[in-house]
């Protein structure tokens, strides 16, 4: 019987449509904290990660701020007369553990089926703010990385970023949350299957 | 002359229903041009969904505001439904920057806290779009089916003065947007986390010593969760 070209396509077992083992990943992307009332905090951020297993890596990044005064500070300012006392952050570098529980697939538009992963990152860093010496910094995050071809994928990633800040009415815990939106380019740039199908 | 016409003929007609015999007999089909995902269970379309939310405002400067609210959908389509929208807010706590401006403006015997305003009741209809949808595995064992969804509307707000003889409760024109994923636990219930935005005119604070300030227009971004019902419980599907 004479397969069609869709017949040759089709496997009983389905291949995972991207492998993260052993590859290398070379992240670009810009950020945005959204929980500062105060500062506008735009980000210019890149990283380098390592994928030990399928759902293992470990990885750093560097996160250079760009900080502007959001309207809230005119309106302090003008209207109660008060300078609030605010960190503004300059840059921030850091490591972490990255684990992937999820993977699954999508149809936009009912056109065609697109993959995806979520992950999750635990890590520490330091970050430099108005303070002479550089803060310790704890990470937790969350993200999902669209597969866009065999060696490229959009990732998104939201972040908290958690350190102790020193100010003159006392100590406070900071919250810094961003959310990153950016490519990541893996290396080597294909793989071969273990079983061909 | 007409005998071999005739032989012809069935020798053609045999030959284009060959294949498509063949085809029916094995079970399989030409995979070509065919949808994405065959067989799929449309688990919206022609379906009403009922969902009861709780909410939460954040990047507030000087109040946020917690609320609790009921979503109703008709989808017309997998892809395309129209509902209406309700959240009431039911607290309202101050935010850091408002209680260090207190501190900052208190004297002995006066206080200096702002004159806040926090979001009331908001309705609003909706129009949602669909635009994909999928499942993932979980653990590499749970398959869960989901979706993410982009909507918007108008509607109305209206907001609650915290300082009353300060500054009055409004009414006004409100605009939404807002976006969101849904969890399909079976094919009638889901559980759903959804960002808003309320854009509309209304006071967020003023100082103590100021009454009837002027409105200004507002985002007021909220996260909201529920659970949704979706009947009939059992969707249509298609074959």
């Amino acid at each position: 019987m004479a397969q069609t070209d869709s017949d040759r396509k089709v496997s009983v077992i389905q291949q995972k449509p991207f492998l993260r083992a052993m590859r290398a990943e070379l992240t670009g992307s810009f950020g945005y904290t959204v929980n500062e009332t105060l500062n506008d905090f735009l980000q210019a951020a890149g990283g380098l990660r390592f994928h030990i297993t399928e759902t293992w890596s470990v990885g750093g990044s560097y996160s250079h701020y760009f900080a502007s005064d959001k309207a809230t500070v005119g309106e302090l300012e003008n209207e109660f007369g008060v300078f609030p006392e605010r960190s503004t952050i300059q840059w921030f570098a850091g490591a972490d553990v990255s684990w992937v529980p999820v993977y699954g697939k999508f149809v936009l538009f009912e056109s065609g089926i697109i993959h995806w992963d979520f992950f999750l990152t635990a890590g520490a860093g330091v970050t430099k703010t108005w303070e002479p010496d550089p803060l310790v910094t704890g990470t937790a995050g969350l993200g999902t990385r669209i597969y866009l071809t065999r060696w490229l994928t959009l990732t998104m990633e939201l972040k908290d970023h958690i350190y102790q800040q020193a100010f003159k009415a006392g100590d406070k815990l900071m919250n810094n949350l961003v959310v990153h939106s950016g490519l990541s380019i893996f290396m080597p740039f294909g793989w071969e299957y273990e079983y061909q199908r | 002359m007409m005998k071999a016409l005739r032989v012809g003929l069935l020798v053609c007609l045999a030959g284009i229903a060959l294949p498509q015999e063949m085809c029916a007999q094995t079970g399989r089909a030409d995979l070509t041009n065919a949808s994405p995902v065959r067989g799929a269970v449309p688990l919206r379309a022609e379906r009403h969904q009922v969902a009861p939310l709780v909410s939460m405002t954040f990047d507030d400067p000087y109040l946020r505001d917690m609320g609790a609210g009921l979503k109703y959908r008709y989808y017309f389509t997998n892809w395309l439904g129209v509902g209406v929208d309700f959240v009431a807010h039911f607290a309202h706590i101050e935010t850091g920057l408002s209680e260090q401006i207190e501190q900052k403006l208190s004297s002995p015997g006066a206080s200096g806290a702002p004159s806040t305003s926090g979001l009331g009741i908001l309705g609003t209809a909706t129009l949602c779009l669909v635009p994909l949808h999928g499942k993932f595995m979980f653990l590499g064992k749970l398959p869960v089916l989901y979706d993410v969804h982009v909507f918007g509307g108008a509607g109305f707000g209206t907001t609650q003065s915290q300082n009353i003889e300060r500054i009055k409760d409004t009414v006004a024109f409100s605009s939404m947007f807002g976006f969101g994923v849904r969890f399909f636990l079976s094919r009638w219930v889901a559980v759903e986390i959804e960002a808003r935005d309320y854009m509309m005119n209304r006071v967020l604070a003023a100082p103590h010593f100021v009454e009837n300030p002027g409105t200004q227009f507002s985002h007021n971004w909220m996260v909201a969760t529920g659970v949704s019902f979706f009947f009939p419980p059992e969707p249509e599907r298609e074959l």
